[in-house]
């Protein structure tokens, strides 16, 4: 048997692995239909719109573009922890207290020199070290105390939205729509136009250096090899000397610094001012993109851009259809979460075709 | 200050540590029943929003409150089948699929509201029904029990009962005892004839149809209509609540009573005027701690055992 001879065939690994998850695709799109012939009188011409609204125009798809930014942000972030076997869904959180950083920044004349690249870099440095730090907290707690790591970054959620939110009221707030939006980001400070007649900002490069900075610490340095082994047997790596401690407290760092970062920049590169007043939900979506990613940084560009390309849609779409919404996006990730985890699924199928193509060969 | 101590040492704050408590029991319950068997689930608090939500709808179409609770235990039902089909039939992580389905039920609840009401607020526009409140005779009547043990809602009561069954069904049946033995070595469980897969599917159900009753709870008395959020992480207190209890039920039940004193608290502090947004973060804050002193607790018998 030569291996240059080999036939392609849908039952090797990559092959199939692509099979599952374009049949996840297909599953899940044809549930959103599903969905669809429930709310709306002509389905058939809303789910085509829904999958080709963004193409019509320049400046949806650059919607879609800026989507694809936090949400590859949250991806890596959460990447880092789910390679080490933390289920840390603290990025939420983390984000929107780097937010309110980059705000007190951004805001202020003092802290400006009147140069729009030092005045961007500076609440976005700011709001990454903030981040790298503020997640050490729940890094140190699950270490000393060998508490639940998705347990504590979900209180710490909730504990760093309640002092953000109570900032934001209190000390940044100016009286306007109802008090919880700040002042206007100083011009500077906002991130410029990257392409004309679009909303897509320079925070792209910025988002699109992060993945290769992530994908280089991956497959090339040693903390990147660490983690992966830890990721693979946590045992192996422990007693092969790789620094468990240090590399536990690099991801909780590396980790919260993406999120500090990518709040920063969404927040100077989309929004005059800081006006969230709920939770931007990106720990879980960033478990997601993590996940749907296969815990690869590309990966994770690709399925933010998968996902932000539909919610980017349904929310276009949202001005015109009443019955259509983000929200409704929820349906295709749901399917391509539990398909794709799973194991077993097309799993009877592919032992089937092994079995003919074996029984054919005699 | 002094009126506030005042406030925290009579009936009425006793009273409202059960009302707030209720909820947080259910989701400790709903997770100490799915860890106990080895199945663990975390989408406790997007069961608890689905349920809410759903007890809500359920009740205002056909006008029964009675009805919304079935609807609630219902979508336990099928959330809890859920979960044990992906995790035991398509053998992906439990965690992954808790994972899915939260943030499924805080996105697709929202778009329900919308569908349903037009906002995506709250269903205070929904024509819902509350379940009753109960007085018990004679009990009602005696002074400081009284007001503490009477008046209050149905599913508070439900919720002691339950309590109870679950210690029974725990440690006095056989299928308690089989839940065990799923939980700590599944092949050793089956090794010894027990259907484990069976068993799990019945734990991870029940486990659901608990967080349900906690939602309905939330939007069928302690308030009357659902709003997005409301479930606000008690599903996840819950979680850390059977976490530091592990495999024992009452230590469960006792932590979570130390959570509801929490929130108890912040309810009595709103009314002080105090900052909403820091008082809000006192359970959260109370969770943290009580993970630290049983880490480090957990750490002095290690080191106790060591040195003998």
């Amino acid at each position: 048997m030569s291996t240059n001879k080999k036939k392609f065939r849908i039952t090797d690994d990559g092959p199939f692995e692509a099979l599952r998850i374009l049949a996840s695709i297909a599953i899940a799109l044809a549930v959103t239909f599903i969905v669809l012939a429930f709310v709306s009188k002509q389905p058939v011409t809303d789910f085509i719109r829904l999958l080709t609204y963004p193409l019509t125009k320049p400046n949806y798809f650059g919607y879609v573009i800026v989507k694809v930014i936090p949400l590859t942000f949250a991806g890596l972030a959460t990447l880092l922890y789910f390679r080490t076997n933390l289920f840390n869904l603290g990025t939420e959180g983390v984000f929107y207290l780097s937010g309110i950083v980059a705000t007190v920044f951004a805001i202020n004349p003092v802290f400006m020199t009147g140069n729009s690249f030092i005045d961007s870099l500076i609440p976005i440095a700011m709001a990454t070290l903030f981040g790298a730090v503020i997640s050490l907290i729940p890094g140190i707690i699950s270490l000393r105390y060998k508490a639940d790591e998705m347990v504590i970054s979900l209180m710490m959620n909730s504990i760093l939205f309640g002092i953000g939110y109570y900032i934001l009221k209190n000390f940044l707030a100016v009286g306007g729509v109802n008090g919880t939006a700040s002042a206007n980001f100083i011009k500077t400070a906002k991130l410029s136009n990257l392409i004309p007649r679009t909303q897509v900002h320079t925070g792209l490069i910025i988002m699109l250096l992060a993945v290769v900075f992530i994908y280089i610490l991956l497959y090339k340095t040693k903390l990147g090899y660490a983690i992966r082994m830890t990721g693979i047997n946590a045992n192996f790596a422990k007693y092969s000397g790789m620094g468990a401690v240090g590399m536990f407290m690099a991801v909780h760092f590396l980790a919260g610094a993406l999120g500090g970062m990518g709040a920063s920049v969404e927040l100077l590169g989309m929004y005059q001012a800081f006006t969230w007043t709920v939770l931007p939900g990106l720990g879980f979506t960033g478990a997601l993109m993590a996940m749907l990613g296969k815990n690869d940084p590309i990966g994770v560009l690709i399925a933010a851009f998968g996902i932000s390309y539909l919610r980017a849609s349904a929310q276009l779409l949202a001005n015109d259809l009443p019955y259509i919404d983000i929200k409704m996006i929820s349906v295709v990730e749901v399917i391509l979460t539990l398909l794709i985890s799973s194991q077993f699924f097309l799993r009877k199928w592919r032992s089937r075709q092994l079995l003919k193509e074996e029984k054919k060969n005699g | 200050m002094a009126n506030l101590f005042q406030q925290l040492l009579n009936a009425s704050f006793i009273f409202i540590v059960i009302r707030v408590g209720a909820p947080l029991v259910y989701a400790s319950l709903s997770s100490y029943v799915s860890s106990l068997a080895g199945i663990p689930n975390i989408a406790i608090e997007g069961v608890m929003n689905f349920a809410a939500l759903f007890g809500v709808y359920f009740s205002a179409i056909t006008g029964s409150a009675w009805i919304g609770l079935l609807g609630a235990i219902g979508i336990g039902v099928v959330c809890g089948l859920v979960l044990a089909f992906f995790t035991i039939k398509m053998k992906a992580s439990p965690i992954m699929v808790g994972i899915a389905l939260n943030l499924f039920s805080a996105d697709f609840a929202i778009y329900l509201l919308l569908l349903w009401t037009g906002s995506k607020g709250t269903t205070a526009s929904l024509p819902s029904k509350v379940l009753p409140t109960i007085n018990i005779p004679f009990i009602e009547k005696i002074p400081f029990l009284g007001s503490i043990l009477s008046g209050h809602y149905f599913l508070t009561y439900v919720c002691v009962l339950i309590t109870i069954l679950l210690f029974i069904l725990v440690y006095k049946t056989p299928f308690g005892l089989r839940m065990k033995a799923c939980g700590l070595d599944e092949h050793a469980a089956e090794s010894v004839g027990i259907k484990v897969n069976r068993v799990r599917t019945i734990a991870a159900v029940l486990s659901c149809v608990l967080a349900a009753l906690g939602g309905a709870y939330l939007s069928m008395g302690y308030m009357s209509f659902y709003s997005s959020n409301m479930i606000a992480s008690r599903g996840w207190i819950g979680i850390a609540a059977a976490a530091v209890g592990g495999n024992n039920l009452g230590v469960v039940i006792l932590v979570t009573m130390i959570f509801a004193v929490a929130q108890a608290v912040v309810n009595v502090l709103l009314l002080e005027g105090l900052p909403s947004e820091l008082v809000n973060i006192i359970p959260y804050v109370s969770v943290l701690v009580i993970l630290i002193i049983i880490g480090i607790s957990t750490k002095k018998q290690l080191a106790s055992v060591k040195t003998k």
